[in-house]
């Protein structure tokens, strides 16, 4: 079995926003410091496809925290400055989404952090506009909820792979499970 | 301020999803090198 190359998992990605979750910029970076390139042709294969990249505010504070010195803050934010090209506000009607998603999620929600509910929070908000979350914590973005629209192998030279993958929210399986969610509901009223 | 500027200065966060920057790998490796540096030596902080 062969193992498909990056452009073969993201055709068909052209011209979209790319949401980077925490975990991206963290492996990026471990990848760097391995002398890989992988992660780097990534991005670069993004931006090739006029891919936009973006991310949300409690991302960026996931990945700055834990500077000692502003000597090491500056050079994560030039990383990050030179990966993103958006970072998005968390509004009210993010926050809404995101309380909205800890019901979808049903007993799920308890093991899934603020930060990843309001990144499945920005996907449903911006759905309309074909936004994908690239993540490798799969378990966190449950497929009951989210479409996983594209694998991606990244191997390491040691051996390693994380699978990351390319979400998108499905206003379908959200109706669905509301349906259920309210069936079950006229249940337990009885 | 002084502070702020010396952190590399705000994140411009926008309430829309915006458009692509320039782009320039060379920038974007020279900088994650010196980022992962960073983060190793935060990873070695956290674990001891």
């Amino acid at each position: 079995m062969s193992i498909p190359t990056i452009d073969q998992c993201i055709e068909g990605t052209e011209r979209k926003h790319i949401l980077l979750d925490t975990c991206f910029f963290c492996d990026c970076l471990l990848s760097v410091e391995r002398n890989e390139e992988e992660f780097i042709e990534l991005v670069k294969k993004f931006k090739e496809r006029n891919n936009i990249l973006v991310t949300i505010y409690p991302v960026a504070l996931e990945f700055f925290r834990g500077s000692d010195l502003l000597s090491d803050f500056r050079k994560k934010k030039k990383f990050y400055d030179n990966l993103i090209d958006t970072t998005l506000h968390i509004d009210q009607n993010i926050l809404n989404e995101a309380y909205t998603l800890t019901m979808l999620y049903r007993n799920k929600s308890k093991d899934v952090s603020p930060t990843d509910l309001m990144l499945g929070a920005t996907l449903k908000k911006y759905s309309h506009a074909g936004i994908l979350l690239l993540t490798r914590d799969h378990s966190d973005f449950p497929v009951k909820i989210f479409d996983r629209q594209a694998v991606i192998p990244m191997q390491h030279t040691n051996g390693g792979i994380d699978t990351f993958a390319l979400f998108k929210y499905s206003t379908d399986k959200e109706a669905e499970i509301y349906k259920n969610l309210l069936r079950a509901d006229k249940k337990t009223k009885r | 301020m002084a502070v702020e500027e010396a952190m590399g200065g705000k994140i411009d966060a926008r309430p829309d999803l915006g458009t692509t920057k320039k782009f320039d790998v060379d920038n974007l490796r020279e900088s994650s090198k010196e980022a992962a540096k960073v983060v190793r030596k935060e990873n070695e902080h956290s674990n001891n």
